[in-house]
């Protein structure tokens, strides 16, 4: 028997409601079958705690006399968009500080706001005959704001690929520290209590249902930015008053070298209506997958390592083709279960009623990748010829090709042609100056960080600045010296553009 | 238990913990190892009952010997218990509970820093900074 939402908020009304969190579901259903759980429960509740990047706030700062139409602002030294006059603007969480680098951004405004303490103001614009200010400087707490409103443009992912590193060095991303050669695995997501993998289809799940954000009463807008519900991507848009949040539900994030996020919670209510959403909100997570991607390859397809689920990520250890790699999540499944009950609680004592979409949100959307005009050069387009030596020759023998040749590296190759070590200008110097070895032997460096010609300049570049080297020898896949790319090259190449 | 060893420049390229090994016969593990050109300082791992023999040999070769105090300071406020610290501690000094919560056994660290730079809401600090 279909239950309508009248009778639901009737039972909330009259306290009579059954409201479970969802990680309790999989038992009820189990034990009771999905046509008696849809007439016991009421409603399900999800939560979800973790760093969300595409977070951030409207703020509406009032007139000042005279007026000002502020073109540009800043909180704390942190850029805000202003660019619709004349007292708005939006602070983006991962917008960073012009004064403190990496370490404070727009989520620790957010923060800050929320904490009410208080915010420097600065904004400037050009005069007018209306608007006749040309800057303004003051400093001021959320309350002095008349509108304070986080609108998030993508929160709330479904479920989101886990992260490791197949090279040799750590790697800083917005997945945390990833560890060389698979020293460790992150991922993120709330998995059982996840409100779209609740409510996959988004039959309640829609634009207007009422959510409980960062502490707030707060609606979803919409679907979010790079909604991908049939990949079980999907992501929500949310909006908030700010002024109503609490630190509890709400921190900023600091992603060592790479920059800030928000921690945003949401819990979304589910009504369990009929049976198909009882049997839907009784998903484990045991039956919600996700790749692991090895972000060591930093182009827009990471290759897919493994399909694992939720349950062995949480478990702190997957089998990574027969390696045990540990797990960390970047999200606080602790704090997504405070927000599942505390909205539990909220909705037995009758202080918050449950709502349906008034539109569903797309399941049909489909992302695609960024058009782009010209393709990034690659490798073998810009690699210059390469001399190779043989590691039986001289010290002073690679001294004068260094210097009859003019280059200052010198790759050396084995007999079969692959290569085995460089040298330097600066070796072969230091060798002379030191009177070290006869042979090349010696002196190279064994372990040569190499290029592959069909991989984007960009990824070289990159390459040369962390190894802090400047060249890389170009290899096919059978090892063999094809080329080289020094940074000198890469320069001049950039100098055109 | 983690003592922390300090030595100047002048006795770097003597074998200290070898010599204390042999003399010994204690078998220590290397927890931390940081030697530039003007200072030393290894965090080792020495069996409880030893210590103060390890200790008095290291000592006598003009070693700085003293015992590792919590290295790091955890401020519960701060901590959202999402558990990014778990995987990059090569001491296993986190762990996670049932209940999605972090437990941590600070004794086990040799302050490598790792989990520092990891905690996206600085929870975590050394505790000399």
């Amino acid at each position: 028997m279909p239950k309508s939402l009248d009778e639901i908020n009737e039972r909330i009304r009259d306290g009579s409601v059954y409201v479970v969190t969802a990680d309790e579901m999989p038992y009820i259903v189990g034990e009771l079958g999905a046509e008696d759980a849809a007439k016991e429960v009421d409603v399900v509740t999800t939560g979800t705690f973790g760093a969300m990047c595409s977070s951030g706030a409207w703020m509406s700062f009032g007139h000042a006399d005279p007026p000002i139409k502020m073109s540009k602002v800043w909180l704390n030294d942190v850029e805000a968009y202003a660019g619709v006059a004349a007292v708005d603007a939006f602070i983006g969480a991962t917008q960073l500080s012009e004064t403190r680098g990496l370490d404070y951004g727009g989520a620790h405004v957010i923060e800050d706001l929320v904490a009410r303490r208080e915010v420097y103001v600065k904004a400037v614009g050009f005069a007018t005959d209306c608007y006749p200010r040309r800057s303004i400087e003051t400093a001021l707490t959320v309350e002095d704001l008349n509108e304070a409103i986080m609108l998030n443009p993508r929160n709330g992912y479904q479920r989101y690929n886990a992260a490791t590193n197949s090279t040799d060095k750590a790697l800083y991303t917005y997945m945390g520290t990833l560890l060389p050669r698979f020293g460790n695995a992150t991922y993120s997501g709330a998995g059982v209590l996840s409100p779209l993998c609740n409510d996959p289809d988004c039959e309640t799940i829609g634009v207007g249902t009422k959510i409980f954000l960062c502490g707030a009463e707060g609606h979803i807008v919409g679907n979010g930015t790079q909604h991908d519900p049939a990949n079980r991507f999907g992501t929500l848009m949310v909006r908030g008053d700010l002024k109503a949040m609490s630190t509890d539900f709400l921190r900023a994030a600091i992603l060592h070298k790479y920059g800030t996020s928000l921690y945003v919670g949401i819990g979304v209510p589910i009504p369990v209506l009929n049976e198909g959403i009882a049997r839907k909100t009784a998903i484990r997570d045991a039956d919600i997958l996700t790749n692991v991607l090895d972000y060591g390859v930093a182009r827009r397809e990471r290759p897919q390592l493994q399909t694992v689920s939720y349950d062995e990520l949480k478990s702190g250890m997957i089998d990574l083709s027969g390696k045990e790699v540990r797990t960390s999540s970047m999200s606080s499944f602790f704090k997504a279960k405070e927000i599942a009950v505390e909205l539990a609680d909220r909705i037995r004592t009758g202080s918050f009623a449950v709502a349906l979409p008034t539109t569903r949100l797309p399941l049909d959307a489909v992302q695609k990748p960024m058009k782009q005009r010209s393709k990034a050069p690659l490798v073998r387009e810009v690699m210059l010829p390469s001399i190779t030596v043989h590691d039986s020759i001289s010290v002073q023998e690679a001294a004068k090709i260094i210097i009859g040749k003019q280059v200052n590296h010198l790759p050396v190759v084995s007999d079969a042609r692959k290569l085995i070590g460089i040298v330097t200008a600066y070796d072969i110097s230091k060798a002379v100056a030191l009177n070290k070895g006869d042979s090349l032997k010696g002196i190279m460096t064994r372990r040569v960080v190499t290029a592959a010609p069909d991989e984007p300049i960009d990824l070289a570049a990159r390459r040369l600045e962390r190894y802090n080297i400047s060249a890389l020898p170009v290899v096919d896949q059978a090892h063999a010296v094809i080329g080289i790319i020094t940074s000198e090259d890469l320069s001049k190449l950039l100098a055109c553009r | 238990m983690k003592i922390v060893l300090k030595f100047s420049q002048r006795i770097m390229q003597n074998p200290l913990i070898a010599d204390v090994v042999l003399e010994t016969g204690v078998r220590i593990n290397i927890d931390r190892a940081f030697v530039d050109a003007s200072v030393g300082e290894i965090v080792v791992d020495v069996p409880d009952e030893d210590v103060e023999k390890v200790a008095a040999a290291f000592r006598l070769r003009g070693v700085e010997v003293h015992e590792m105090v919590t290295p790091i300071r955890f401020e519960e406020a701060e901590c959202i218990q999402c558990g990014a610290c778990v995987s990059v501690c090569p001491l296993e000094v986190f762990s996670r509970n049932e209940d999605g919560s972090i437990s941590m056994d600070l004794k086990r660290c040799v302050l490598c820093r790792t989990c520092i730079t990891m905690c996206p809401h600085g929870a975590l600090r050394a505790e000399e900074e």
